[in-house]
């Protein structure tokens, strides 16, 4: 079964349907949170925010579109919301300051720790600066995907994309001497 | 032909590949999947309601009123319905009535405000099985689960409304009704036994998230006393139907 049948059988209720789209997404919408907010709780907030939402509008969905498109459109939006209502004092150095939610082996702690630090560097770009590399170069989106997901023109993004790479990487201290 | 700069750029996009690794983790992945497959949830309706008609004429309560009565009067059963608990065959009916009222609710605030009252029913019912030490308490505690989860989705969608009085009135109501709901539970999970303790823990989380969305909704002050409830017992996983009366009313499979 394909995904738009599974979008089509989730729409009209069917949970289990819902619950295959889940699997198939659930990692890219954590991924999306995981880089856009301060903490890994805040990520999981968010990624179970985006799902409930998305089973209550299942049937607006229109199967056409592709569904993590939608998705992430739902999950940008509550980004934008909780970002708008955050206390600035709280930054975030401060949340990797205090990783309470850091566990587990060595590996993934290290690994996490990479990803953690990138997280506040994506975090010192412009809001549409941050969805472009987190779109385009962790997930892996096209330009066309991009521009549908953030309603801007596909050349604002081509654009947008080397402003963001030059300003990430000068973040990451991995400029060229 | 590229610059050096753009290689050294295109170089450096692909190293931030390897930031992909980032995973759900896993109890999160789970107990989410679970409680999405779960939890009753009212679906956005892209017809026109059958009653939206209705609402010029403020004829919606009494739409309802009537319904709920010829229910209750078709089945024969109305009183005994009414009184009835979890586990009782006339409950099914009780819950039926109850899905009318939320079905003929004029709004967001509204509806929440219903299923707040149901969910408060819920927790009455699972307090006088558990006082009577009842076999059915697993299958009311499922019940309560239910109507919790309803709580939650009802005040996810005020809290995304628009900023009012209305609506700030509403989710203070919940909230207030949030504390005491996670407070008696607090007190009943010390009292539940063992087959019951998956369903209070989830009920005490998912009572927590209400809470917390009621309080954190946009353009709202929370609450400053913000109860902070510790699980009586370690949660061991999600909710599962008690295996006594199939899953809670509301979901998928419910008789």
């Amino acid at each position: 079964m394909d995904e738009q049948d599974l979008a089509r059988r989730a729409s009209s209720g069917d949970r289990r349907a819902f619950g295959a789209l889940y699997d198939l997404h659930v990692e890219a919408v954590y991924r999306y949170a995981f880089y856009r907010v301060r903490t890994d709780a805040e990520a999981e907030d968010v990624t179970s925010e985006v799902f409930q939402r998305a089973l209550v509008a299942m049937p607006r969905y229109e199967p056409r579109r592709p569904f993590l498109a939608f998705l992430y459109t739902i999950a940008r939006n509550i980004v934008t919301d909780r970002l708008r209502r955050q206390r600035p004092e709280a930054s975030f150095e401060d949340a990797i300051a205090h990783p309470s939610d850091a566990a587990g082996p060595e590996e993934r702690a290290a690994a996490m720790d990479d990803a953690r630090h990138l997280r506040a560097a994506i975090a010192r770009l412009t809001p549409l600066q941050q969805e472009v590399v987190i779109l385009r170069f962790l997930e892996d989106r096209s330009i066309k995907e991009i521009a549908e997901i953030t309603a801007k023109p596909e050349s604002t993004i081509r654009g947008l994309q080397m402003r963001a790479l030059v300003a990430l990487r000068e973040l990451l201290g991995e400029v060229s001497s | 032909m590229s610059t050096p700069e753009e290689r050294e750029l295109s170089e450096f996009a692909s190293r931030l590949a390897r930031y992909r690794a980032v995973r759900v983790p896993p109890e999160f992945r789970s107990r989410l999947r679970a409680s999405l497959i779960a939890a009753p949830v009212v679906l956005d309706s892209r017809r026109p309601s059958l009653f939206r008609w209705s609402r010029s004429f403020a004829l919606r309560p009494i739409v309802a009123s009537v319904l709920v009565l010829a229910l209750l009067a078709m089945a024969g059963g109305g009183v005994a319905a009414a009184s009835s608990l979890p586990g009782d065959p006339a409950f099914a009916l009780k819950r039926a009535a109850e899905d009318v009222e939320v079905a003929l609710a004029w709004d967001d605030i509204s509806r929440l405000d219903t299923v707040v009252m149901q969910s408060g029913r819920r927790l009455v019912d699972l307090e006088t099985l558990a006082a009577r030490r009842s076999s059915a308490v697993a299958v009311a505690t499922d019940e309560y689960l239910a109507a919790a989860s309803r709580f939650e989705t009802a005040v996810t969608r005020v809290a995304a409304l628009a900023a009012s009085a209305a609506r700030d009135a509403a989710l203070a109501r919940a909230e207030a009704a949030s504390a005491d709901h996670l407070a008696r539970l607090q007190a009943l999970a010390t009292r539940l036994p063992d087959a019951a303790q998956h369903g209070i823990q989830r009920a005490i989380e998912v009572q927590q998230a209400v809470h917390g969305k009621s309080a954190d909704a946009p353009g709202r002050r929370g609450s400053p006393l913000a109860p902070t409830i510790a699980p009586a017992r370690p949660s061991t996983g999600p909710a599962t139907p008690s295996g006594r009366g199939g899953p809670p009313s509301g979901v998928p499979g419910r008789p």
